[in-house]
């Protein structure tokens, strides 16, 4: 069965014309894991009995003639730090190597009620700190396109398996652009909705104010159908946004059109000069050039520097970090040190130390620098105000133009041990992604070809809050249209 | 710039029981990072706003009723202890500082 570039459309229909059993994909797709995850590394733990018997409720469920939902029996990779309930959510990391989830995510739970089937969780980089999965403790994901080269991160896992054809679809997480940047990496569609469209309830937390779940997939219309699923108001994450339930994957149409008629597309200059690799404005550009002839206006937009959302990003994402990493002390569940101490900080002190790996070590005692009294001033409450003016600036530039669109990331995907000595490499890797993050817009990174080296180059394009189908939209007429 | 005396302050604060011989590796790395923020100072923020959180929504509020929690007993946890129904903790009180 020949597994690469699968959508979900595809093995919905071919188990509903009984071309094969859920069961019988699920076990191609374990079979394809055994053959090449000891070098990607896509996975962290393999989930094979649950898999198929989930597959199995849905062969039952077909055999009953019962309707089943179109991603029932399409097997998926979750990311290791989505709850799933009596399976392991490492987070990517030692200090919970052993954790056993006591309940599902609110995403895991509504993928769980459409017979999703999820083959194991992914591999990320630990508690989400990077963009490569170098910083896991469970070793990198290497990229399917160039096994010398990083898979990105901080969903890499979920990014490889799908570019791999060891899962259909792959659900991530960004809190930058950790499902962008891997989904440009690995040459797939990724999306993540505005800030608050995915409940983060059972999400190892990250940065609170920024995360949001995502999709990675092969089509835009798996990213429309995966998130109709998932999206929508939950009582258990007070972030959660009491909107109407979504109709995406439905509403999908491959047209350029605009608020006012003509589909104004801005092009920030400050994402396509000397700081981006050549390859990747090059191959934006032809991309953009696309778009103009199939009629969309391009408009030259001047945003603030991405430096400004760099620094404000690594201020208020490590200060959220060292606040919501403090409950991971080993006292309840994580990890717990072999050494004993008298006193239950000293112990928490002790465990955290053998838990956590070098990265969340920095970011939290930088974290807690930020936040200190004398310093919070200067660092978190400076860094937010910035934030501010960076939601104010996107505001200005969508009075004007629909969308936003850019290189996704600066560079292709880097050599394997890119992040040594680097501490600051994924806020730099993720400088074009930090500033919609930092506004929670709706966003998406689709394919647009390869560099000299055979390596994807991704492209992104966001709108103002709510404008997720815009968003899609853009990228299926790119997807159907002007693909190659 | 930070100094390996402030690093060992900030893990102490943060309770990790980072040993002398590794303050200088974070000390290099906090101060690389809060580098990186220096840029901020460029910009002007007086009178602006603070952004906590980007959509707006405030207080949500559900009925004060009760609802079950996690059973605990159903669930494999080394660190819970199933007989008496709650984690064990160290010494919290007294014989410190």
């Amino acid at each position: 069965m020949d597994l690469t570039k699968k959508t979900i459309q595809q093995v919905h229909q071919d188990l509903i014309k009984k071309k094969y059993t859920a069961v019988e994909i699920t076990e191609a797709y374990f079979e394809e894991i055994s053959q090449k995850d000891s070098e990607i590394n896509a996975f962290i733990n393999l989930t094979k009995t649950e898999a198929l018997a989930q597959a199995e409720v849905v062969d039952q469920k077909i055999a009953r003639g019962e309707q089943i939902s179109l991603i029932a029996g399409v097997p998926a990779a979750l990311k290791d730090n989505f709850n799933w309930l009596s399976t392991k959510t490492t987070a990517g990391s030692n200090m919970l190597k052993d954790y056993v989830s006591p309940y599902n995510a609110t995403v895991t739970e509504r993928l769980l009620q459409h017979d999703a089937v999820f083959l194991g969780k992914a591999n990320m980089d630990a508690f989400a700190h990077g963009s490569s999965t170098e910083t896991s403790d469970f070793g990198v994901t290497k990229n399917p396109y160039n096994l010398d080269r990083v898979a990105g991160g901080s969903s890499g896992g979920s990014a490889a398996a799908v570019a791999a054809g060891l899962a259909t679809y792959g659900i991530g997480s960004e809190t930058a652009g950790s499902v962008r940047g891997p989904a440009a990496w690995c040459g797939l569609y990724g999306f993540a909705p505005t800030y608050g469209r995915i409940s983060r309830y059972g999400v190892v937390a990250m940065g609170s104010s920024l995360d949001r779940p995502g999709v990675l997939a092969n089509n835009v219309e798996d990213c429309a159908i995966v998130t109709d699923l998932i999206a929508g108001l939950d009582e258990h994450d007070a972030t959660s946004i009491p909107e109407a339930p979504t109709n995406y994957f439905e509403n999908l149409t491959a047209e350029l059109k605009g608020k006012n008629g003509k589909l104004r597309l801005g092009l920030p200059k400050q994402f396509i000069d000397e700081r981006i690799q050549p390859d990747t404005v090059k191959k934006v550009m032809e991309a953009v050039e696309k778009f103009k002839v199939a009629g969309a206006e391009i408009v030259e937009v001047d945003l603030l520097d991405p430096k400004f959302s760099i620094a404000v990003y690594t201020i208020i994402c490590r200060s959220e970090v060292s606040s919501n990493l403090a409950r991971i002390d080993g006292i309840r569940y994580g990890h717990v040190s072999a050494q004993t101490a008298a006193q239950v900080l000293d112990q928490i002190s002790l465990n955290r130390y053998e838990g956590l790996g070098n990265e969340a070590k920095q970011r939290s005692m930088t974290g807690a620098y930020a936040l200190s009294a004398g310093y919070y001033d200067a660092y978190y409450k400076k860094a937010q105000q910035v934030r501010t003016l960076i939601i104010e600036d996107f505001n200005r530039v969508f009075q004007d133009v629909d969308l936003i669109i850019g290189p996704t990331m600066p560079t292709t995907a880097p050599k394997l041990g890119v992040t040594a000595n680097d501490p600051l490499f994924g806020e730099t890797a993720d400088m074009l992604t930090e500033p919609s993050a930092l506004a929670g817009l709706p966003c998406i990174s689709f394919p647009v070809g390869v560099d000299s080296e055979g390596l994807p180059i991704g492209m992104q394009a966001f709108g103002p809050q709510f404008a997720e189908q815009s968003v899609l939209n853009l990228a299926y007429f790119y997807q159907q249209n002007l693909a190659e | 710039m930070l100094t390996d005396s402030d690093t060992k302050k900030i893990a102490a604060l943060i309770k990790i029981a980072i040993p002398e011989s590794e303050l200088p590796k974070y000390t290099s790395q906090l101060n690389t990072v809060l580098k990186a923020a220096d840029v901020l100072k460029e910009v002007d923020t007086s009178g602006v706003k603070p952004t906590a959180q980007t959509h707006g929504l405030e207080n949500i509020l559900r009925e004060d009723e009760v609802k079950p929690g996690l059973d605990m007993q159903k669930y494999p946890n080394k660190q819970f202890n199933k007989t008496i129904s709650a984690f064990e903790v160290k010494q919290v009180i007294g014989g410190g500082e």
